[in-house]
């Protein structure tokens, strides 16, 4: 009768840990372009993008500047072609690390200045 | 004024007469409050099919003067998205759950004579809130008095704005109203178990409730697994599921609709978890108020790859969920020291046991989703507003994914009730055949600990289940819904982890009638084809196959719309993301950047380049232009000068242009991208032309992410068979009723 009140605790204990770990480590807190360059780990960066940026056919790396609101400026790095829709958005934000003078993103999310109610049409 | 705007408003005023007469019917049981309850509600139900008529109506005769037909049609669409345009924006998504709540309402006062008043008072409640919400933003209104500044009194615009592209798709047209027939009939669930709390009737409620409670199951899974079918066949994110908050927010209140139904067979089986049970149906409902603000108002914008507009509504949202979470909260604290619940009688290995920890296991998913959803609120509080990546999802979802595996084989041959782990003997072959197959994964290249125990619990899941389903069927007994779900969840958590761990992708650049080798296909991109709708696709030759990817402007999101290309094959999805089409003239040449501030020498490969200041040049010019030159000293590696070059930027007129130099002894071009005047840093770009014989030279690109996706068939089929599994259920417990 007891025991399954204990695997059940045992259950609820041991996800509360595995979730707080991995909530932990897999925060990527949005920072600015100033903190980004004195951490190692994981962060987001949202700013205005200073140009059309470059991509390099032979070496599959996109590389753009990137402008936050303090007015700091990165050199961001992107393996893969020019995301879709870079060029319309104003602002993007860059989840990734920031290595050697070069901001490495992992994924960049494009924001779109248009007026662009949710597709999905959710309560 | 229009009419349709008169109409709300005495929707409202019907709706709160009916809650209040229904309420008055139930303490004073006189039957003329039960007639004009009925009445009230009758009259509601008329006027918002009206609404709904004249909103329909007014989108097909293009009334472009109603700011919300004009805000989301256009003459150009067809009439198949004319009609789901009525659900495109958030008034026509209201319009359509409080259409689908008077519905329910109309079956409850069919089938549930003793409790509807209550029943029905409270249903009418939050549809009465909903309403507020129209009055508040009305699809009727004109376009003139949402914005006066852009439409004169009385013009009525030629044209509208049209529906979001990505709207327009097959799939798009059925998700939204199942969806929303899953989150409306939470309702229904929320007033059941009011209604229960008020009459304290803690355990003949779950009864009544059961078939809405299966129906809002399947409603919720079925809108749930259209919406990854559509992100993952139109909109492109590379998958079905990306733990996206929008999807998120509508999984957690599934996940809790679950583990409810299982709590409640509990219940039938043994008369435990009554407290628990009337607390989750509460839940369900709250967590669903919590989607609709999470998903319509500003709060996630940052967080998320759909983008919200913030709204006016968002106060009146948050209220609504407090109000809702107060009312329910108050409700079940006042009772719970009422509820005896009967102790949860039996041993650790009997089947009510394995389902709790079933839906234990479920519950602790929804809470951990809801957490991780919710991050950019938590931790708002304490600093920086942060979220977590994907990997907190899959952390907790595969070991939990392996626990619920293990149960759903195991329960079905428990006794309710009995210790009786004397059964567990009947499945030690079950999961030798897992193990047998867990064998294959790992030799087929299944590497991953939790990934291949999640493909052997799940395997043995569905064998056990099958097997069960096989003897039901020799004995013509049609009664194995669940364990076809169970099947169906099975199926689906092989596919999942398959097709996502075991996918492989890979980004690359197509040029034009050149055929690549990329993953064990020959693609061949031919070029972009336009369309008379304005829809181009991209044409990729695929093996011997055509196939096309969409790929074209959007003046209406003012972004490119871009869809993948989707080979099914038995064991595998070919899938081909386009990324974007570089035009012919952009390669050419090939460059870097090289940032430079003044007197500052930066290295390129074998040389240094210093940047010596500015030079105007108004020579020979109008007056006006203007000719901005840089100079730059150009030294080799030992420092010594090999020239001094001035590539330029001039504006002659209105036209800028950048004059290139050439690199001295090189082939190398050097230009002005850009200057920066603040910071005093000039941008150059140093090029150089491509290798004629690359296969890249002067030709069009397209830029393309290519992913195998194997077994993904096995999740579309699991799907399939949980929703059969559900519509059995229910059908079943329909005729019972009727019997």
């Amino acid at each position: 009768m007891r025991t399954k009140y204990i695997i059940g605790g045992i259950i609820i204990i041991a996800f509360t840990v595995l979730a707080a770990v991995s909530f932990k480590s897999s925060l990527t807190p949005y920072v600015t372009i100033a903190e980004a360059k004195h951490t190692s780990s994981t962060v987001q960066v949202k700013g205005e993008r200073l140009d059309e940026g470059q991509f390099d056919i032979q070496k599959n790396l996109f590389i753009f500047h990137l402008k936050d609101d303090n007015g700091e400026t990165i050199e961001v790095e992107y393996k893969g072609a020019k995301p879709g829709n870079f060029d319309q958005a104003s602002h993007v934000v860059c989840v990734g690390r920031y290595e050697k003078g070069i901001f490495h993103a992992k994924s960049i999310l494009v924001k779109c200045p248009s007026k662009y109610q949710e597709e999905e049409s959710k309560v | 004024m229009n009419i349709g705007i008169i109409a709300t408003p005495l929707t409202f005023i019907a709706l709160i007469l009916s809650v209040t007469a229904y309420y008055l019917y139930y303490r004073r049981n006189e039957e003329s409050t039960l007639s004009l309850a009925r009445m009230s509600f009758y009259t509601a139900t008329v006027l918002i099919l009206f609404q709904a008529a004249l909103l329909m109506w007014g989108i097909l005769t293009h009334h472009f003067e109603w700011n919300y037909v004009f805000s989301y049609s256009s003459r150009e669409l067809s009439l198949y998205y004319l009609i789901s345009t009525f659900w495109a924006g958030q008034e026509g998504t209201f319009l359509l759950w409080l259409i689908l709540g008077q519905i329910y309402g109309l079956v409850i006062i069919k089938n549930r004579k003793e409790d509807e008043p209550l029943i029905m008072s409270f249903m009418l409640l939050v549809q009465a809130f909903i309403v507020l919400i129209l009055i508040k933003r009305n699809p009727f209104t004109f376009v003139w008095d949402v914005n006066p500044g852009a439409f004169p009194y009385g013009m009525i615009p030629a044209n509208g704005n049209g529906l979001n592209p990505l709207l327009q798709d097959p799939w798009m047209t059925i998700h939204p109203p199942i969806l929303f027939s899953g989150y409306s009939s939470t309702m229904i669930i929320f007033a059941f178990a009011m209604t229960a709390l008020v009459k304290r009737n803690y355990n003949k409620w779950i009864h009544s409730a059961y078939p809405y409670l299966i129906f809002v199951n399947l409603m919720l899974g079925t809108g749930i697994i259209l919406g990854g079918y559509w992100a993952y066949t139109t909109l492109g994110w590379g998958g079905f599921w990306g733990w996206d908050p929008v999807e998120n927010s509508s999984l957690i209140p599934w996940l809790t609709s679950l583990a409810l139904l299982h709590g409640v067979i509990v219940q039938r089986k043994q008369n435990g978890l009554q407290k628990t049970n009337i607390f989750l149906a509460l839940l369900t409902f709250v967590l669903v108020l919590y989607a609709s603000l999470l998903t319509r108002s500003g709060i996630l914008t940052d967080f998320s790859v759909h983008s919200f507009g913030a709204s006016d509504l968002d106060q009146y949202l948050i209220g609504l969920v407090f109000l809702f979470t107060a009312i329910s909260l108050a409700a079940y604290l006042f009772r719970v020291k009422d509820i005896r619940s009967e102790q949860a009688r039996g041993g650790l290995v009997t089947r009510e046991t394995f389902v709790i920890f079933g839906a234990l296991s479920i519950l602790i998913l929804a809470l951990l989703t809801f957490i991780g959803t919710s991050s950019p609120i938590i931790t708002s509080i304490f600093g920086n507003a942060s979220n977590v990546s994907t990997s907190y999802y899959n952390t907790i979802a595969g070991p939990l994914a392996i626990i619920i595996g293990l149960l759903i084989g195991m329960a079905p041959i428990l006794r309710w009730r009995q210790e009786s782990g004397d059964r567990l003997k009947a499945v030690l072959i079950h999961g030798i055949f897992a193990l047998i197959i867990g064998g294959f994964a790992y030799a087929l290249g299944a590497r991953k600990a939790v990934s291949l125990m999640i493909i052997m619990v799940s395997s043995f899941a569905i064998l056990v289940n099958s097997q069960i389903i096989v003897k039901k069927l020799i004995r013509k007994n049609y009664k194995f819904g669940g364990y076809l779900t169970h099947v169906g969840i099975g199926l689906m958590m092989i596919g999942i982890v398959i097709s996502s761990v075991y996918d492989y992708s890979k980004k690359v650049t197509l040029p034009m009638d050149t055929p690549m080798n990329v993953l064990g296909y020959k693609l061949n991109y031919e070029g972009k084809i336009p369309a008379a709708n304005g829809k181009d696709r991209v044409k990729i030759r695929v093996n011997s196959k055509t196939m096309f990817a969409k790929f074209y402007w959007s003046e209406y999101s003012r972004a490119y719309m871009v869809g993948p290309a989707v080979k099914n094959t038995v064991l595998h999805d070919l899938y081909i993301s386009p990324i974007q089409i570089i035009p012919a003239e952009k390669n050419r040449r090939t460059g870097q950047q090289v940032v430079l501030k003044k007197n500052e020498q930066k290295a390129f490969e074998n040389y240094i380049l210093e940047f010596d200041g500015y030079e105007m040049n108004n020579h020979q010019m109008q007056a006006g232009d203007i000719h901005l030159a840089t100079v730059l000293k150009v030294l080799d590696k030992k420092g010594n000068l090999l020239g001094t070059i001035k590539p330029a930027l001039t504006m002659i007129g209105n036209k800028k242009s950048s004059i290139s130099v050439p690199l001295p002894g090189t082939e190398r071009a050097v230009s002005i991208e850009r200057i920066n005047v603040e910071s005093g840093k000039i941008t150059l770009r140093i090029s150089k032309p491509v290798d004629k014989a690359s296969p890249y030279y002067g030709k069009e690109l397209l830029a393309a992410e290519v992913t195998i996706k194997p077994m993904i068939n096995i999740l579309w089929i699991g799907t399939i068979l949980m929703i059969i599994g559900f519509l059995m259920t229910m059908y079943q417990r329909r005729t019972i009723r009727k019997a």
